[in-house]
C-alpha cells in the first residue's frame, strides 16, 4: 500500500456519494455513471501526490468526469446507438405514462449537446459561477455564457411542448 | 428564466438525491488505482503489444483477408463495391421457370383476396383487400394493416384494419406511410402522410394511444426496441431512427440496434451505414441507388436488400432494372442472387423482402412484363446462391398484382 492510499481512501469514502451524483446526471444510466466515476477515480489516485488537498482533488476529480463524459459522448455518438443531439420530432407521451416533472425535466437535458448538459449540471447542480464552469471545462467564459444561454433555450423549447401538450390532454 | 431555473435546479438535485455510492468504493478505487499505476510502469511494453495486436487484424483487411460467406452456387457472383451494374436479362419468366420447386412459403402473405397464415387454414376475405389502391402491411390482431390510397370521386384515402370476416376498422383518413403492428399484435404504429405524425392505435379499438410529429417519415417495422421509422429519404439525408412509443425518451437515430443482435444499419442516397458493436462504423456503399428494402436476418450477420443499378449506370428509370443481393455484415462482402430484372419485375415498394425461418430470403417477381394478366411467382433465394421458387405463377385481380408478405410473424389470435 501506498502511503497516499489512506488519504485517497478516506477522499473517496467522504466524496464518493456526491461525485457519484454528479456523474449520474453526466451519463447515460447508473452502470455509466460508475463507469465514469471510476475512471475519474482512477485518474485522480494516479495524479494524488500531486493534489496538495481535498478540494484540490475533489475539483480535480469533477474536471474529469465532465471532460470524460464528453469524451465518451463524442466517441459513442461515431460507434454506438446515437442520442440525437437535436430532436427532429416532438415526442408526446403515452397517456398511460404519467410522466412527473423531473423525470420530463432529465429527458429533456439528454437532448442537449454533452457540453451544454454539463454546463447546466455544474451551473445548477453544482451552484458553480460562469468562471469556474469555464475552469473545470477549459473553455473561455464567453463560451460557457453561450453554452448555457443556448442549453436553456433549448430546454425552454422541449418543455415548452411537453407543457402544452399536458395542458391540452389535462382539458 | 428563473422559473426554469428553479426547475432545473430542482429536478437535477431531485433525480441526484435517489443516488448512493456502492459500499466499499473507496477500497475498490484503491485497488483499481493500483493497478493502473502497474499498467502504467510497464506501459511501453503492453503499448507495443497492443500495437503488434492491432497490426495484424488491419494489415489482413487491407490484404483483403477477410472472412467468407461460404461456398457460393455458380450462378451467383460477389459484387464488389461500387461495380458495374449487370445487363438486364431480357426474359425474367425464362429465370423464373428455369429454377426449381420448392415448399409452399413459411411467411404470412395475402394473395388475391385470401390470407395465408400458416400454420393457420388459409382465409377468404370478403372485403376486396389487395388491389391495385391497396397497400397491405402484413398482419396484426385481427387483421391486415392496409392503406387505401382512394379512387377519385369514389372514396378517399383511408388507413386500418381489415378483417377476414370483411369488417374494416378505420384508423385514420389520408394516406399511410409505412405500418407496423407491435411485438404482441395488440397496436399500430402509422406513418400518417396528412398529420405529419406517427401516431400508435390499440388495433382492437382503434383508439390513438400516443403519437409523434414526424415529417416525410415512413414506419419500417415494430421491434423490441420500439418502432422504426426512416426519415429523409426524399431529401438525400436519409436516416433510421427508433421511438419507444410511451418512454419519457426521444427518439434516436439507429447506428447499432436495429435489431436483438445489435446490427444495424443506416441508409443514406449513397452509402450504407453498418455497425457492430465491436466495429466502428463504416460506410459501405451497396451497389444501389434506392435503398429502403433492407432486412436483417435473425442472427444479424446479413442483411438482405433489392438493388437497382445507379443512375449513373442507366439514366432512364424504366431500363435500370433491379436484382436482390446480400451483404455479410462481418465481412462487408455482398453478393448478388439473382440476376439483374428489368424495372417493374421485383417489387420495390415496402415489405417485398423477407426472411424466412429457414434463414433464406424471400420475394415477389412479377411476370407481367409484356403481358396483359399479371401473373407473380414468389422466390426463395440462400445466401449461398441458389434459388427455388415457393409460389409460382399466381394470377392477380389486377395488373399491378403482387403477393404481399408479411414482415410480421403469424399471430396466435
Amino acid at each position: 500500500m501506498r502511503a497516499h492510499d489512506g488519504e485517497y481512501a478516506e477522499f473517496v469514502s467522504a466524496r464518493g456519494t456526491a461525485l457519484l451524483r454528479t456523474a449520474h446526471l453526466l451519463a447515460r444510466g447508473p452502470a455509466d455513471a460508475e463507469d465514469l466515476l471510476q475512471t475519474a477515480l482512477v485518474k485522480t489516485y494516479l495524479s494524488w501526490p500531486k493534489l496538495r488537498d481535498v478540494a484540490a482533488a475533489e475539483a480535480y476529480t469533477r474536471r474529469v468526469l465532465v471532460n470524460t463524459s464528453v469524451s465518451w459522448w463524442r466517441l459513442r455518438r461515431n460507434r454506438d446507438e446515437q442520442p440525437a443531439a437535436f430532436l427532429p420530432d416532438q415526442h408526446v407521451a403515452h397517456p398511460a405514462a404519467a410522466l412527473g416533472e423531473r423525470a420530463v425535466m432529465i429527458a429533456a437535458l439528454w437532448q442537449l449537446s454533452p457540453q451544454q448538459r454539463a454546463v447546466l449540471v455544474l451551473r445548477f447542480y453544482e451552484d458553480q459561477s460562469e468562471a469556474q464552469i469555464a475552469e473545470t471545462l477549459g473553455l473561455a467564459p464567453g463560451t460557457v455564457k453561450s453554452h448555457s444561454s443556448r442549453g436553456l433555450a433549448r430546454l425552454r423549447e422541449l418543455l415548452g411542448d411537453h407543457d402544452e401538450l399536458t395542458t391540452e390532454e389535462q382539458r | 428564466m428563473n422559473d426554469l431555473g428553479t426547475r432545473l435546479r430542482a429536478a437535477l438535485h431531485e433525480e441526484a438525491a435517489a443516488v448512493r455510492a456502492p459500499a466499499r468504493l473507496a477500497d475498490e478505487m484503491v485497488f483499481r488505482g493500483a493497478r493502473a499505476r502497474r499498467r502504467r510502469r510497464t506501459g511501453a511494453a503492453v503499448a507495443a503489444l497492443a500495437l503488434a495486436a492491432a497490426l495484424v487484424p488491419v494489415l489482413q483487411i487491407v490484404g483483403g483477408t477477410t472472412g467468407s460467406v461460404g461456398p457460393l452456387a455458380p450462378s451467383v457472383t460477389r459484387t464488389p463495391h461500387n461495380s458495374t451494374a449487370p445487363a438486364p436479362v431480357r426474359n425474367p419468366n425464362a429465370w423464373i421457370a428455369g429454377l426449381p420447386g420448392g415448399p409452399p412459403p413459411a411467411v404470412p402473405f395475402v394473395e388475391g383476396m385470401t390470407y395465408h397464415w400458416s400454420p393457420r387454414p388459409s382465409l377468404d376475405a370478403a372485403y376486396p383487400i389487395p388491389d391495385v389502391n391497396t397497400n397491405v402491411f402484413g398482419p396484426v390482431h385481427g387483421g391486415v394493416m392496409v392503406s387505401l390510397t382512394g379512387v377519385a370521386g369514389t372514396f378517399h384515402p383511408q388507413f386500418g384494419i381489415a378483417s377476414p370476416t370483411g369488417q374494416f376498422l378505420r384508423l385514420g383518413r389520408g394516406s399511410a406511410y409505412g405500418m407496423a403492428a407491435s411485438p404482441d399484435g395488440r397496436e399500430v404504429a402509422v406513418a400518417d402522410t396528412r398529420a405529419h405524425r406517427i401516431q400508435v392505435y390499440d388495433a382492437g379499438t382503434g383508439t390513438p394511444l400516443s403519437s409523434m410529429s414526424a415529417t416525410d417519415a415512413r414506419v419500417l417495422s415494430w421491434g423490441p426496441g420500439g418502432v422504426y421509422y426512416e426519415t429523409g429519404v426524399l431529401s438525400g439525408n436519409g436516416n433510421i431512427w427508433v421511438w419507444s412509443p410511451g418512454s419519457v425518451a426521444g427518439p434516436r437515430t439507429v447506428a447499432a440496434a436495429l435489431n436483438r443482435h445489435g446490427v444495424g444499419l443506416s441508409i443514406t442516397i449513397s452509402c450504407t451505414r453498418l455497425a457492430t458493436p465491436d466495429t466502428l462504423s463504416d460506410c459501405l456503399p451497396l451497389p444501389t441507388s434506392a435503398a429502403g428494402q433492407e432486412v436483417v436476418s435473425s442472427d444479424g450477420r446479413y442483411v438482405g436488400y433489392i438493388a437497382m443499378a445507379p443512375d449513373s449506370d442507366v439514366r432512364v428509370h424504366e431500363q435500370r432494372g433491379a436484382w436482390v443481393g446480400v451483404l455479410d455484415v462481418a465481412t462487408g462482402q455482398t453478393t448478388r442472387l439473382t440476376p439483374r430484372l428489368p424495372s417493374g419485375t421485383i417489387d420495390d415498394r415496402g415489405h417485398n423482402l423477407v426472411w424466412g425461418p429457414d434463414g433464406k430470403l424471400l420475394f415477389v417477381v412479377t411476370s407481367r412484363h409484356g403481358h396483359p394478366q399479371s401473373t407473380a411467382s414468389m422466390v426463395r433465394c440462400s445466401v449461398t446462391g441458389g434459388c427455388d421458387v415457393a409460389l409460382r405463377d399466381v394470377t392477380g385481380p389486377g395488373n399491378d398484382f403482387f403477393p404481399t408478405l408479411a414482415l410480421t410473424p403469424p399471430l396466435v389470435s
